[in-house]
């Protein structure tokens, strides 16, 4: 069952620097799901397009990002809704209850001048009925207690909270509606090691609770491998590959997802680790066909030609790359 | 008591320090620069042609040492010098010879202050209501034209915009008296008439000291503004779908306030500053015209009072603000 | 060259330069006065605007256009010796300050609170009162750099810290480079683009100062400049007698050195600023 699709989806930054015109293709031609119950990953370089299409997905395009093509499809109770179809006033009911964002650890999310309990019920106010102010503060309480934060730190400024204290409230804050679907943008960038475990934890608690589906983006492929059900591999604003995680890491098949997987360290193997040769393209000047073509060691005279289609080579494996199309695993 | 002692005591140092390093210069100041005061004051009298024998000179300059408090070596004047301004004794003035200096100041320094903080704090009010809105939506036409206008004034000395509200309104358009605080001869009584002539009489030097105060804080409020509206955690707020007028005033003026109001801190000498030539301007019965008459008329002894009070008045100011920050910015409470 | 060619795609900083570069002009002119400043009466009395006398004439018998020339190019230098003696100091405090930390650090920082505290027109005007027979526009310059540091070097040093945190230091530190190599190698150049904003923003100020010292009769009044100019004017009653030429040359000039003095620093921060760059390109 799916909760989000995109169709056929672009959305480009349309800038102008000193009268030159730049557009940047920041995600380019995007089909893809994501299942009701499941840890999506979203891995790739910087600069690939995946915060960009997090704020697609979550109806956050201002300029110079643009919609140029393709359409958001939320799902509830069987019902589909075209976001970008829907009018502004309408769109506003999905936010907070049926999909929600946690940002990135490193930022400074909190309002430093105010108390977390009245972030929470600023927070909480506009996207309920009911605003008892009792009821509001029970609620936000028991919300609290559930994901094993103590009654205090509603009482704390945000300056009196280390790191990682700051991040499982931010989760917090964007999970007090329970909604279907948490998109999270590298949530534990900037923490240290053992403070990313426990917010790694408590986004698995969150989601084993309510059922929900999180859409998890991170460079880390350890983080990934730890928490993700499916695993889909961006690179120059298109996916180039989606599977099974222990299919991803057992039988990567895209060159570019080897590079990834091989780089990471692993026990008892001394070999040098390669990383994929050169850096990513500009996406402002994208190569001709394959974006990936000049850094990949098997590119051949059709990768330069045209650019290969997303497809299904096994079940629930996806890859574009021309090494594969029209041929059986 | 934590906030006492990491808190109070320190600043309280600071600012009896700040205090001292200003005093210290004043006194300083004079006795190192290569032309004393006694000298110039004789010049005066030799270059107004008035004839003196070497006896009376010598007379003269032993007086003027001992009223200017020159006497004895650097050190000795130094100590006597910080016992009388811990008494606020600054001696006879000269212009209006023997009223203590301290006198003449408690008349000014009441006008001044009334002058001063009333136009203060309503152009930092005014300045920031309009600036924050301003820079929270840049895009609306009264903002462009305020800018506009903002960008001729704020640049403007005050003498230069208080000399053109004086020929625009004494010369042109005669509506408000130009010259001093009250009617000539007049008695402050506590009536309406009393209040109505004192209001009308301070018309003009408090709306130079608004307009430049009030695109001031208009263009430092616009900018924090749009620093502030880009910070995470009113995005954040957005995204969560927070109404816009709880974003407005408790996540970006409530925060923007902050260095705005460190900015009235540090700003007040000027201001200060700024006040005196205004009353010069319009012959104020304050501070400012007192200090013209002390360069005038060369009265060293009411210079340095003038100078040591105007330290006193703005480093209190400035202390007090600096104890009311903590009610507002919940981070350096206890730092 | 680069940086100025971008600096004039910005309509604020075109009009700028415009004034600039016509109020230089005036200042040039000085060379082929026909008058000298400091006499009287060369020329017939106040003389309202005409072909001879473009400005007109004042009551003591000189040229009003002729006098400005020189108020001009002597306001402008005196501001700018206020403007490099401040940016000397500020540097040397902001520099010490942030790199050595510690107790030079609280101690330079004292001293700079306090003259950002103190009101230091009241102590430039006493300075200024007793050494009034010294004053020219040399002194006048130096006395208002030695007062018009603070607040720049509160921002020289916040700039210092934020280098001394980068990587590139601790690279120079651990390879053995001594202070002053880093200081002139490393840091000068991320300072200067600072000193050159932080400049206008202080002649302008010193402009401003010495109108208001010139009017309360603590500078020479016989060195022509836009305060002495403004205050002949005003002590020969020209506004009660009608002679506009006289009171509106010094004032406008003075308006169109500050309104085009600021248009440029707000230009050029707004250009060092890479956060405001980058919204200028997204509105675009």
């Amino acid at each position: 069952m799916n909760v989000i699709e995109t169709r056929n989806l672009s959305a480009y930054y349309m800038l102008d620097i000193y009268g030159r015109k730049v557009v940047v293709k920041a995600v380019d031609n995007i089909s893809i799901s994501f299942n009701q119950n499941e840890i999506y990953g979203i891995a790739g370089e910087s600069g690939c397009g995946k915060s960009t299409l997090l704020k697609v997905l979550f109806d956050l395009v201002e300029p110079p990002l643009r919609i140029v093509n393709g359409e958001v499809l939320y799902i509830e109770d069987n019902k589909s809704v075209s976001i970008y179809k829907t009018p502004l006033n309408n769109r506003r009911k999905y936010k907070w209850r049926f999909i929600s964002y946690v940002p990135q650890g490193s930022m400074n999310v909190l309002n430093p001048v105010r108390k977390i309990s009245q972030t929470f019920e600023d927070f909480l106010k506009p996207n309920i009925n009911n605003s008892d102010p009792t009821e509001l503060k029970e609620r936000i309480v028991k919300h609290i207690l559930e994901l094993g934060l103590r009654k205090e730190v509603l009482d704390a400024y945000p300056h009196q909270l280390s790191g990682g204290m700051r991040q499982r409230v931010t989760i917090a804050l964007a999970t007090i509606l329970t909604p279907r679907v948490i998109i999270a943008d590298e949530p534990t960038t900037a923490l240290d090691v053992v403070t990313q475990r426990g917010v790694i934890q408590i986004l698995k608690d969150i989601q084993s609770r309510f059922n929900n589906t999180i859409i998890l983006v991170t460079h880390d492929m350890g983080v990934h491998a730890n928490v993700a059900d499916r695993i889909g591999i961006m690179y120059a604003g298109k996916f180039v590959e989606e599977a099974k995680t222990a299919e991803i890491f057992e039988n990567p098949l895209h060159p570019y997802t080897k590079f990834l997987i091989d780089s990471l360290p692993q026990f008892g193997d001394g070999r040098k680790r390669e990383s994929a040769p050169g850096s990513p393209p500009s996406l402002s000047s994208l190569p001709e066909g394959c974006a990936f073509h000049p850094r990949c060691p098997y590119a051949m005279a059709k990768c330069k030609a045209s650019a290969p289609q997303f497809i299904e080579v096994d079940k629930g494996h996806k890859v574009a790359c021309w090494l594969y199309s029209g041929v059986d695993l | 008591m934590k906030f006492v002692k990491n808190y109070l005591i320190p600043r309280l140092i600071t600012y009896f320090l700040v205090i001292f390093v200003g005093i210290t210069m004043v006194f300083f100041i004079p006795r190192f620069l290569p032309t004393d005061p006694v000298q110039q004051f004789i010049a005066r009298f030799t270059t107004q042609g008035v004839y003196m024998d070497p006896k009376s000179v010598e007379n003269m300059i032993s007086t003027l040492k001992q009223l200017y408090g020159l006497e004895g070596s650097l050190w000795e004047q130094y100590r006597d010098f910080l016992v009388r301004f811990s008494k606020l004794d600054f001696g006879p003035s000269y212009y209006q010879f023997p009223t203590p200096v301290k006198t003449l100041i408690a008349q000014s320094l009441p006008w001044t202050v009334g002058l001063l903080l009333s136009t203060t704090l309503l152009s930092w009010v005014i300045g920031s209501i309009l600036g924050g809105f301003a820079g929270y939506y840049p895009d609306k036409k009264w903002v462009k034209i305020v800018d506009l206008i903002a960008m001729v004034i704020r640049p403007m000395p005050y003498y230069i915009l208080a000399l053109s509200l004086l020929i625009l309104f004494g010369f042109i358009f005669p509506i408000f008296p130009v010259r001093g605080g009250f009617s000539i001869g007049g008695k402050i009584r506590f009536d309406l008439y009393s209040i109505v002539t004192i209001l009308k009489h301070a018309f003009l030097p408090a709306l130079s000291l608004l307009l430049i105060g009030t695109f001031v804080w208009f263009q430092g409020m616009k900018l924090i503004v749009q620093t502030v509206k880009s910070e995470d955690y009113v995005r954040y707020a957005k995204y969560a779908g927070v109404p816009e007028k709880k974003i407005v005033y408790q996540y970006v003026i409530r925060n923007a306030m902050l260095p705005q109001i460190t900015g009235l801190a540090l700003s007040l000498g000027q201001i200060f500053s700024g006040a005196l030539i205004t009353e010069m301007t319009f012959s104020y019965p304050g501070m400012g015209t007192l200090l013209y008459n002390a360069v005038f008329t060369g009265d060293y002894n009411l210079l340095m009072g003038i100078t040591s009070i105007s330290i006193i008045v703005i480093t209190t100011s400035v202390f007090l603000i600096d104890l009311l920050y903590p009610l507002l910015d919940p981070r350096v409470k206890y730092k | 060259m680069k940086v100025f060619r971008e600096l004039l795609k910005d309509n604020r900083f075109k009009i700028a330069f415009v004034i600039v570069l016509l109020l230089c002009v005036l200042s040039f002119l000085t060379a082929f006065s026909p008058y000298d400043p400091s006499q009287w009466n060369v020329v017939e009395r106040s003389s309202p605007p005409r072909w001879l006398h473009i400005l007109g004439t004042t009551s003591m018998g000189q040229d009003v256009f002729w006098v400005l020339t020189y108020a001009v190019r002597n306001s402008l230098l005196t501001s700018l010796i206020a403007g490099i003696v401040s940016r000397i100091i500020a540097l040397l405090v902001g520099i010490l300050a942030g790199f050595k930390g510690g107790l030079i650090d609280r101690i330079l920082m004292f001293l700079t609170d306090s003259f950002l505290v103190i009101p230091l027109f009241v102590i430039i005007v006493l300075f200024a009162m007793i050494a009034k027979a010294r004053m020219d526009i040399i002194n006048l310059g130096i006395l208002l750099g030695a007062f018009g540091w603070a607040w720049d070097a509160r921002v020289v040093r916040s700039q210092v810290l934020s280098l001394r945190e980068q990587d590139f230091t601790y690279t120079s530190i651990l390879s053995g480079s001594n202070t002053r190599s880093i200081i002139f190698k490393d840091y000068i150049p991320f300072l200067i683009p600072l000193v050159f904003s932080t400049l206008i923003g202080n002649m302008s100020w010193a402009i401003g100062m010495e109108i208001t010292l010139s009017i309360l009769g603590v500078f020479n009044l016989e060195i022509p400049t836009l305060g002495t100019m403004l205050q002949w004017s005003i002590s020969s009653q020209a506004l009660f007698l009608g002679y506009w030429w006289w009171v509106l040359t010094p004032v406008v000039f003075s308006i169109l050195i500050f309104v085009a003095l600021y248009l440029m620093s707000v230009s050029i921060s707004e250009y060092l600023d890479p956060r405001m760059r980058l919204q200028r390109v997204g509105k675009a």
